[in-house]
């Protein structure tokens, strides 16, 4: 690392997390000034976009060689009253809570006070969709069935293509201009929509591209001023590439990572859309322009880490927007997912690994940042030494690069209906979830608490938490004779509220539509120029929407539970189990060991267990599979929790599986915290079990101590377990290497540990900024040390 | 035809090439006293006490260890992790206790996982009288021996190991003289074999035998809770575990010693 990427590094971790009113404000003040009122939404929002890209601080910081923050200075965060509106007590709870705090001073919170909540309030698209989603749903919703990912940030979870690596703004104006004249306005009814929409994305091109050029003007004045003739020689630069891109298509390295960081500033300060943006494929984007530079000598090996690891430091410099309406205990993440793809196939099929491959993985070694996140795509065309390159950075133990099955991926997209080229070009991004990169919009709605539902179907629909008739009344479960009755009624209630969620995110996506346009973006993503259609709006070549499902493994032990020792070896009566869970296992303590250290356990490869875990998933999977949504797309399933399984668990009562009220469920599809006792193949067989390619991406967590992966053998042998599993189909495996002890003693010593960075789910976290339960869920999760 | 188990674990990394399973018979005539599997030395099933927790509460949980289990049945649960051989070029790995102990049996297992295509490791001290018909076979079932040489001192050896040190020394040579692939296999153990003479005496000893593919493991207590739940005495006192640092001196008069030895460690990583 040079003394200059130490210092960016080092100033990026130390920048204090804040708030920022500069862009409420400029929002603000631009819909009041009402010069846009006559203007269709799409031709507003692009005024709007304007307005900010015009009017905000341009920030270079010293001795940066990638530039462009999204609020004034780097953490600063911006906020998005449009979205939602942070009230004077959301900024006062994320100022002083402990854990991911984002402090404001008394100046932002006077702008807040005076003039953006007063002009927002009662109308934000929260407020709107509150205004407009069903009792029945709210009821849900506040009963943790599910969650809502539109309610407080824009859709978003896309990637950026290999195209527009290859592309300039102004290319894309004159395909802009292009479908402006084929517009038929005599017959297309949505004529008018489309030159509404395709004048909008003619002005944020413009106004990305003046941007890029106030980069530039605030480069060369400080080039004027600067004494070092090194560094004015790289001021000048600098000034001339921000001159050059993203106007025009990108030519060196410098040139591209610049390009591709005006483009991200440009999509989140649009909006907040979720997992920020993602340059997707980077070594695949990065690798002809870097070959033909090394070929003409104008970079060397050393120069082109620089510059990445500079590029490294920008995402660090931007947490994820912090939400409204949370509560002191609601600490959330810094980390915004973007997830930077390396590895995979090219278009035509072949192996994808090259030289930027390896640099790419040295900067992720390097740098040891929580942000970007980065992924490991591992298809059976690359090669083992790229595989045992890649572990080579899991066994430092920060948690990155998670690791991905491309052929799996392919198949996935293929299933869904995609080209299999755009198939081979896209990834995952986020923390699981599978597009094509550039051409797709796939959305998260929410997460899907299964065990919950049991719950509900134990209770014949009634909630004993929030004291509410939730679900269908299906019957006193006493009176099932079968365990086949008892999955019934668990699957028409699952049903039930599918449907009420599904409902709910056609309201959702509808209100989006209408008024969150996002032609900044949509530039950006095939074909919406082409279809003069919003992202928002299915301009995009393909639509998903998804919905997650968490708890896989608690759901299938609680069913194997209940299906073994109620129906199968009848010990235990329906009637004793539902007594024991109503007093949480108060006086049932034997009947709880039991439940924990007798019955089959999903995560061993025991098909007794594992049977409910296809059964669940394939009916889950029914539930939600080839719904049509309001902008053209369908829905389908994902299997990933975030940390969504800390808060499912802390609504959800004593479950069969002995799981006390309010503890953790099990997250992603990987075996719950500890049950799994026969190694690490025993677990892969288990979540091999399910059709994996029906989704788009599961989540497989597996802990392991730093001294299972010290030896050779250790490394070889997960190399193995990888390339097994995925020849198995399963979509995605992570590690976590870390040992108990280490993670108790920084939950005692947590000032000696700030730099412990763990995997969590679909990402990675600083240890001490997880709550501690999470925590604990940490430490307890199965360490596979013996075997 | 039935034959007596205390374990079997799946990802063993460490019990030949590859990922393996690893089929622990039970029953041993030796009595190592360092040994960390104090639960397979007897040849019947016995008790462990042990206790499990929950959410505070404690249970005992003695249990019996040992289960009957037929070859078919041992053959059926390794071939679970088929794919993960296939893919690294593992397989299946009996050890103990001490395999030989129960021959027919073994032979059985090696015949079933060598018709599943299985690569197979038996990892033996060789303690045991043996037919040569049946070493025969089971060296014709047997891709890799993992043997273990702790002293080639008769008097150490009935001092800290026990009986049979004869057997020990005959059957390896049996093995090494029909050509089957042998990792000689050095417990270093403090006050047995960690000192300069030991590790000369053992080098001629391989190299009468023309073996020269050498695993050193350093001693350690894992295993020393076990006795007290199995109601027995740890035979190795206050003695430290060593760490790989601590065989470095070993490794390097071996290599002096006995000309062309490959560690399998060392090889492991080239």
């Amino acid at each position: 690392m040079t003394p200059r990427i130490q210092k960016l590094r080092q100033e990026s971790l130390d920048a204090v997390n804040r708030i920022t009113a500069e862009r409420g404000k400029l929002v603000t003040d631009f819909y009041k000034s009402g010069v846009a009122a006559a203007e269709p939404v799409p031709v507003q929002r692009a005024m709007c976009f304007d307005y900010i890209l015009s009017n905000k601080h341009i920030y270079v910081g010293e001795g940066e060689l990638i530039v462009g923050e999204r609020g004034p200075a780097p953490k600063a965060t911006p906020t998005y009253p449009e979205i939602n509106i942070h009230s004077e007590e959301d900024l006062k709870i994320l100022n002083d809570r402990e854990k991911v705090s984002f402090k404001s001073d008394e100046e932002t919170r006077k702008v807040y006070r005076d003039e953006i909540i007063p002009f927002w309030e009662g109308h934000s698209n929260r407020d709107r969709l509150f205004a407009s989603l069903p009792q029945e749903w709210q009821d849900a919703y506040a009963a943790g069935i599910f969650t809502e990912f539109q309610e407080q940030r824009a859709p978003g979870h896309t990637a950026l293509g290999l195209k527009m690596f290859r592309t300039g703004l102004l290319d894309l104006k004159k395909e802009i201009a292009e479908s402006m004249a084929n517009l038929d306005m005599v017959n297309d009814p949505e004529g008018l929509d489309k030159k509404d929409e395709l004048r909008a994305m003619d002005i944020v091109c413009d106004a990305m591209i003046k941007y890029a050029n106030r980069h530039a003007d605030e480069l060369d004045k400080l080039a004027k001023a600067e004494k070092d003739p090194k560094r004015k020689a790289e001021l000048e630069e600098m000034a001339r590439i921000c001159r050059k891109v993203p106007a025009h298509a990108p030519e060196t390295i410098h040139e591209a990572l610049q390009h591709y960081w005006f483009i991200h500033l440009g999509v989140v300060t649009e909006l907040n859309p979720w997992d920020s943006f993602n340059p997707g494929r980077l070594d695949q984007a990065l690798w002809p322009i870097y070959e033909k530079q090394l070929a003409e000598g104008t970079i060397d090996k050393e120069t082109a880490r620089e510059l990445l690891s500079a590029f490294w430091v920008k995402f660090n410099n931007h947490p994820s927007p912090p939400k409204v309406g949370v509560t002191a205990q609601e600490s959330g993440t810094y980390t915004d997912f973007c997830l930077i793809n390396v590895g995979g196939v090219k278009p035509d099929g072949s192996d994808g690994v090259n030289p930027m491959t390896y640099l790419i993985l040295e900067v992720i070694k390097e740098m040891r940042l929580l942000q970007p996140s980065s992924m490991a795509q591992v298809s059976r065309k690359n090669p083992d030494k790229y595989v045992r390159a890649v572990i080579d950075i899991v066994k430092t133990g920060f948690g990155q690069p998670s690791i991905f099955n491309t052929d799996a991926i392919v198949q996935e997209m293929l299933r869904a209906g995609k080209d299999i080229v755009d198939a081979r070009n896209g990834g995952c991004s986020g923390c699981v979830e599978t597009g094509a990169f550039g051409t797709e919009a796939y959305i998260l709605t929410g997460y899907f608490n299964l065990p919950k539902i049991l719950e509900l179907t134990l209770n014949n629909g009634f909630d004993t938490r929030t004291g509410k008739q939730l679900g269908l009344k299906t019957g006193d479960p006493r009176d099932f004779k079968t365990y086949d009755e008892l999955f019934e009624a668990y699957r028409k209630q699952v049903q039930h509220f599918m449907n009420i969620k599904l409902m709910g995110n056609n309201i959702i996506e509808r209100i989006f539509m209408k008024n969150m346009p996002v032609p900044f973006l949509s530039v950006l993503i095939e074909d919406c120029i082409k279809n003069g259609k919003d992202y928002m709006c299915g301009g995009a070549r393909y639509n998903s929407s998804y919905v997650q499902g968490v708890g896989l493994g608690s759901i299938t032990d609680i069913l194997t539970s209940l299906r073994y020792h109620v129906y199968d070896k009848k010990d235990i009566s329906m009637d004793t189990m539902l007594d024991a869970l109503e007093k949480n296992f108060e006086g049932y303590e034997e009947l709880q060991r039991k439940l924990v250290y007798e019955t089959p356990k999903f995560g061993n490869d025991d098909d007794y267990a594992d049977e409910q875990a296809t059964a669940v998933f394939d009916m889950y999977y029914d539930s939600v599979n080839g719904h049509k949504t309001p902008r053209g797309g369908q829905y389908r399933v994902n299997m990933l929790p975030t940390t969504c399984h800390v808060y499912f668990g802390s609504v959800t009562g004593a479950t069969p599986d002995g799981r006390k009220s309010g503890k953790t469920l099990s997250e992603g599809i990987s075996p719950s915290q500890g049950v799994d006792t026969c190694g690490p193949t025993g677990v892969i067989k288990s979540c091999a079990k399910i059709d994996h390619i029906k989704t788009g991406g599961t989540l497989l967590n597996q802990k392991f101590t730093p001294s299972l992966l010290e030896t050779e053998q250790g490394q070889q042998g997960v190399l193995h377990l990888i390339r097994s599993y995925f020849k198995m189909d399963g979509h995605h495996i992570q590690f976590n290497v870390v040992n108990a002890d280490t993670l108790r003693d920084a939950q005692k010593h947590p000032e000696n540990y700030r730099d412990l960075i763990v995997r969590v789910a679909g990402y990675s976290d600083y240890f001490n900024d997880l709550s501690v339960d999470l925590q604990n869920e940490i430490i307890t999760r199965t360490e596979h040390e013996n075997f | 035809m039935e034959g007596l188990i205390f374990d079997m674990k799946r990802y063993a990394i460490h019990d030949g090439p590859g990922i393996r399973t690893t089929v622990f018979l039970k029953g041993c005539p030796l009595r190592c006293r360092w040994c960390h599997n104090p639960e397979s030395q007897a040849g019947g099933q016995s008790m462990m006490h042990s206790v499990q927790k929950l959410d505070g509460h404690e249970f005992n949980a003695d249990h019996t260890v040992g289960e009957r289990i037929t070859p078919q049945e041992v053959i059926r649960r390794v071939m679970r992790d088929r794919m993960f051989f296939d893919d690294s070029n593992g397989g299946v790995t009996f050890s103990g206790g001490e395999p030989l102990l129960q021959a027919d049996f073994l032979i059985e297992c090696l015949r079933l996982a060598k018709e599943a295509g299985l690569h197979t490791t038996v990892d033996t001290a060789g303690a045991v009288a043996l037919d040569p018909e049946k070493l025969d076979k089971i060296c014709d079932l047997t891709d890799l021996f993992l043997y273990d040489v702790k002293t080639v001192d008769p008097e150490r050896f009935s001092t800290w190991i026990g009986k049979g040190f004869d057997h020990v020394v005959a059957n390896l040579k049996h093995i090494a003289k029909r050509g089957n692939q042998v990792l000689a296999r050095i417990p270093v153990i403090p006050g047995v074999n960690n000192d300069p003479e030991s590790i000369s005496a053992i080098s001629r000893f391989l190299d009468e035998l023309g073996l020269r593919y050498v695993e050193m493991l350093p001693f350690h207590r894992t295993g020393s809770d076990k006795y007290e739940r199995l109601g027995m005495e740890w035979g190795m006192g206050d003695a430290k575990s060593l760490t790989k640092k601590d065989l470095v001196p070993l490794k390097e008069q071996m290599a002096a010693e006995l000309p062309g030895v490959v560690f399998a460690d060392d090889q492991r990583k080239a």
